[in-house]
């Protein structure tokens, strides 16, 4: 209940902290004026907030506990995402002033068609992005208050949907700076204090040693649905009441919604296809499993690496900088904000695998943040503690998925929609009616496609919207903006291609079924090792065959110059469309 | 301001951090006019008062404005920089954290070896790792900055 109560003052807190702002905003400032007031820790702040979505929060801990080490790769390559997008893309893109990726292309390439292409890819990243949120938002729900999964993947659906579409907690920088500091808080708070009250980590030969995860104490557990468990050790459980000795090794099938009784020392059963790990295994961050094998290592890096600057909402977020000079040192202060956030998931992890080993029978790896504290310190403090961690998850998936949401929104209304109407100019009130519109319907393929989702890793399904990213807007901002001889038709054929592979070879690796044993298996499962390179090649090979006359030293002016100097055009000439404008304050 | 906007002593001519960055232009490479240099040589000897005058006045931030060959060549300039400075960043963080997958796989010793009871492996990407990548943006920020000055200095002089 306590948890519900802080769930609920979050998602108020915010969405009424939105709507004050939106009024704020209107009748106090004027947009462009008052974006100077926005000094880059705010700004940092605020990208943070809006980048940090479940998968940070929930995700990286569940698959640390599910992999073991190897999940760290995921964390770094988060943030060293940032440093990819700090090198290559965010002073020039800031210069050229475009709002939105689509506009960017259109602007650099000077054709037209290509836009419509550019918002597809937007749709397909922003879309692959949302399901993990509503997945871990119906995951959060079924924790706290032991609703049904489909309860928490509508109730977020319907709360972001309905918040976007009023128009309220729409990117204001501070409302989203905000959400940073209290996720900061709610997931370092406990992890901190559950350290203290364990004076390090415990049990560590399952952690580090030869140990397989143990029951801490008697566990009762009872499964959601019948699951084949196999036992690494002979164990005897008790199952509704009656003894039952597994050899180890075998795989027997539970019943679900029967009390499972586990005593204190068993080796606890996992679900089939996790795979049983000693501490020292686990603790590999590379080659310890097929999961951590090299190959799959370097193409997540890659995925993160070059993926966090492809993804449509958090570029959005760069346009509050005021120049060039500022996007660069709110892109190394960002770096530094999300390296704090990311020292503490991995605590998570560490600590679920010794006092919630039943999450491996239960395959619900994802929502040991939110079992932990409970767990780990039963009584008051334990539930204060998870009440804080559930806050906390909720404004992960609340304000990302508002921002995914805005960015599909927009896109849906602004491109395709006028484009299906074939008219060229509609008014302030069409526009927004069409927005809203927007935003219902794009919430619903993400919700149906989270519940069938169900039983796949946050993080993983994270990944999949990175290398798409990677394999689409990377190259196309790497050449576009340091390569004056990028073609629109080199651009196209090298997104088509780098999404064509990217997309295909996931949709191959999950019906084929989740082998990554071998390193093709692996390609399949985290493609941006063999699709960025290809987009790469194709985008370079098309563009130098291309005939077609390409003038890219006037953007070049644009993207490379200095502001200050009188070169440039005025900002106010741009077009930005006001339903999706970031509001400053 | 206009007091402090004297003419610069004409010797010595001073070499300046910006003159190192940014030596004029020799010769554009598809330019229309030729450069002021081979003009005062007197290698072209048509080239009028008038002419040579409109040359000296032209400034770096004209031949931008009006995207001539002179004022390419400064941004093409500009831009170099720029993308050396970034691949440097990038080879440096690739030295540092892109070879960790390969070093922590043939290096399997560094997981057997604990410190403080976790294994010195784990260590090593959780505490150094960030840090490294804020010293890395830190400086490449820091020096793209000052490149950016020093074109800046030279549009605006």
């Amino acid at each position: 209940m306590i948890a519900l109560a802080a769930i609920g003052a979050v998602t108020l807190g915010t969405l009424g902290l939105g709507a004050w702002g939106v009024r704020f905003v209107r009748t106090t400032s004027d947009l462009l004026v008052a974006s100077r007031a926005v000094t880059a820790w705010w700004n940092a702040a605020a990208i943070s907030g809006e980048y940090l979505s479940a998968a940070s929060f929930l995700g990286i801990a569940g698959l640390e506990l599910q992999l073991g080490a190897s999940a760290l790769w995921q964390s770094l390559g988060f943030t060293a995402g940032y440093l990819a997008l700090l090198l290559f893309v965010a002073a020039p893109l800031r210069r050229f002033g475009s709002y939105t990726i689509p506009d960017f292309v259109e602007a650099r390439l000077n054709r037209s068609w290509i836009r419509p292409l550019a918002s597809a890819i937007v749709i397909l990243i922003s879309g692959f992005y949302l399901v993990p949120q509503l997945k871990a938002a119906g995951l959060a729900l079924q924790v706290v208050t032991a609703a049904p999964y489909w309860v928490g993947v509508a109730a977020v659906a319907a709360i972001v949907t309905i918040n976007v579409a009023i128009g309220g907690m729409r990117g204001i920088t501070y409302v989203q700076a905000v959400q940073f500091w209290i996720k900061v808080f709610a997931i370092s708070v406990p992890a901190c204090v559950l350290l203290i009250h364990f004076g390090g980590l415990p049990g560590r030969a399952a952690l580090f040693g030869d140990q397989l995860p143990r029951a801490p104490h008697t566990l009762v557990v009872r499964l959601p649905a019948a699951t084949r468990a196999q036992f690494p050790q002979t164990a005897t459980i008790e199952i509704g009441g009656r003894d039952l000795t597994v050899a180890g090794g075998t795989v027997r099938t539970l019943p679900a919604r029967v009390p499972i009784v586990i005593g204190r020392g068993t080796v606890v059963p996992v679900a089939e296809g996790t795979t049983p790990q000693t501490g020292a295994t686990w603790s590999r961050a590379v080659g310890g499993t097929s999961e951590s094998s090299p190959v799959l290592v370097y193409s997540l890096l890659i995925a993160t690496f070059l993926g966090t600057m492809g993804l449509p909402h958090i570029l959005v977020r760069f346009y509050t900088n005021p120049d060039g000079h500022a996007a660069r040192h709110t892109t190394v202060r960002v770096l530094s904000l999300l390296g704090l956030f990311y020292t503490f998931p991995a605590v998570y992890g560490a600590l679920g695998r010794v006092l919630t080993p039943q999450l491996y029978l239960t395959g619900q790896a994802d929502s040991v943040v939110l079992e932990l504290p409970r767990a780990a310190w039963p009584g008051t403090v334990g539930t204060l503690l998870g009440a804080l961690t559930a806050a906390g998850a909720f404004a992960a998936f609340l304000s990302t998925s508002s921002g995914l949401l805005v960015s599909l929104a927009g896109t849906i209304s602004h491109d395709v929609w006028p484009r299906l109407r074939r008219e060229r100019q509609a008014g302030m009130s069409v526009r927004r009616l069409r927005f809203r519109v927007a935003a219902i319907v794009a919430m619903v393929a993400p919700a149906l496609l989270a519940l069938v989702a169900r039983s796949i890793d946050i993080a993983i399904l994270v990944g999949w919207a990175f290398a798409i990213a990677a394999s689409t807007f990377c190259p196309m901002f790497l050449l576009g903006i340091w390569w004056t001889g990028l073609s629109a038709r080199g651009a196209a054929a090298g997104m088509v291609a780098g999404a064509t592979i990217a997309t295909a070879s996931i949709f191959t690796g999950l019906t084929l079924g989740g082998g990554q044993a071998t390193i093709i298996g692996a390609l399949l499962a985290q493609p941006a090792l063999v699709s960025v390179p290809i987009a790469f090649v194709v985008m370079v090979g098309v563009s130098l065959r291309d005939r077609e006359s390409v003038r890219g030293s006037d953007a070049m002016l644009a993207l490379h110059a200095p502001e200050g100097l009188g070169l440039r055009l005025a900002e106010d000439d741009l077009d930005v469309p006001a339903e999706v404008a970031p509001r400053r304050m | 301001m206009s007091a402090e906007r004297e003419p610069p002593p004409r010797t010595p001519p001073r070499r300046s951090r910006r003159q190192e960055l940014w030596p004029p232009p020799l010769r554009a490479g598809r330019g229309e006019r030729a450069s002021r240099a081979e003009l005062r040589a007197g290698r072209q000897e048509r080239a009028t008062r008038t002419e040579l005058r409109a040359l000296r006045l032209r400034s770096p931030r004209q031949e931008l404005a009006d995207s001539t060959a002179h004022g390419e060549v400064y941004l093409r300039r500009l831009r170099r920089a720029q993308l050396q400075l970034s691949l440097l960043a990038l080879v440096a963080f690739g030295a540092v954290f892109g070879v960790m997958p390969v070093a922590l796989y043939l290096l399997p010793q560094l997981h057997g070896a604990h410190l403080l009871g976790v294994p010195v492996a784990v260590w090593i990407l959780i505490v150094p790792m960030p840090p490294v990548f804020i010293a890395i943006g830190w400086l490449y920020a820091r020096r793209a900055d000052a490149l950016d000055a020093a074109f800046r200095e030279l549009v605006e002089k």
